[in-house]
């Protein structure tokens, strides 16, 4: 299956969604019940990839920053060294990844992985603001993590080693 | 409902420090990674029904 025989749509309010198989409830449910009010807040906006009668994978974005402790013993310097007039800059900004998720019926595809690909250069060549990094919030599990790892995700912080998420980042100046 | 989106934290002390040193080794990918990026852009974009 190629990219080039789906379709892919910017979720709007009056989207038809068409049907979505993935075995969590959670997925299930931030498509069907909650992306449409994230879109109506101006919270998050979500992306449809289909194929003629199914929704193959979709994912939401939106915008997030990584900021340091006020006092973070020489942070502030390094993150000034190389922007110009900047001088109380602790923070970096991101773009964030709320969720992402290919259907059962495409999973093992490479898709998820093409989508972050797109993201990665998207956001670093035809971007309207700046941004740095790329987070997401990852299921703790074997499957999940590697998939980040794979696509060079490193973890955010290791406060979160125990939780049913972990947050991961790309830092966009590898590209 | 969906649990919500979860929150970026502050980032301190071990974290902050590991996440400045890795930012700082930052290594570029190579140039056929780059090539791949944009032909999967090109890809994406031809099937949007939005604008890039």
């Amino acid at each position: 299956m190629s990219i080039s025989e789906l379709k892919l749509i910017r979720l709007e309010q009056n989207t038809e969604i068409k049907s979505f198989n993935s075995t969590d409830v959670d997925l299930n449910d931030f498509l069907f019940s909650d992306a449409k009010n994230y879109y109506s807040q101006l919270m998050a906006v979500t992306y449809l990839l289909e194929d003629k009668d199914k929704t193959v994978a979709y994912y939401s974005l939106l915008n997030d920053k990584i900021t340091f402790e006020e006092n973070q013993k020489g942070v502030r310097n390094r993150i000034n060294r190389n922007i110009p007039f900047s001088k109380h800059m602790n923070y970096y900004p991101a773009m964030k990844i709320g969720r992402l998720v290919v259907s059962e019926e495409y999973s093992g595809k490479n898709i998820g992985s093409e989508i972050l690909t797109f993201l990665k250069y998207l956001f670093t060549n035809n971007n309207r603001t700046g941004c740095r990094f790329i987070i997401v919030d990852a299921y703790n599990n074997e499957r999940a993590i590697k998939f980040y790892q794979r696509n060079r995700f490193d973890f955010l912080t290791m406060e979160d080693e125990d939780k049913d998420t972990r947050l991961m980042y790309y830092d966009l100046m590898k590209n | 409902m969906a649990k919500p989106i979860k929150d970026t934290p502050v980032l301190r002390g071990r974290d902050a420090a590991v996440f400045i040193k890795k930012m700082e080794e930052v290594k570029p990918i190579s140039k056929q990674e780059k090539d791949k990026q944009k032909e999967v852009y090109e890809q994406f974009k031809k099937i949007a029904n939005f604008e890039l």
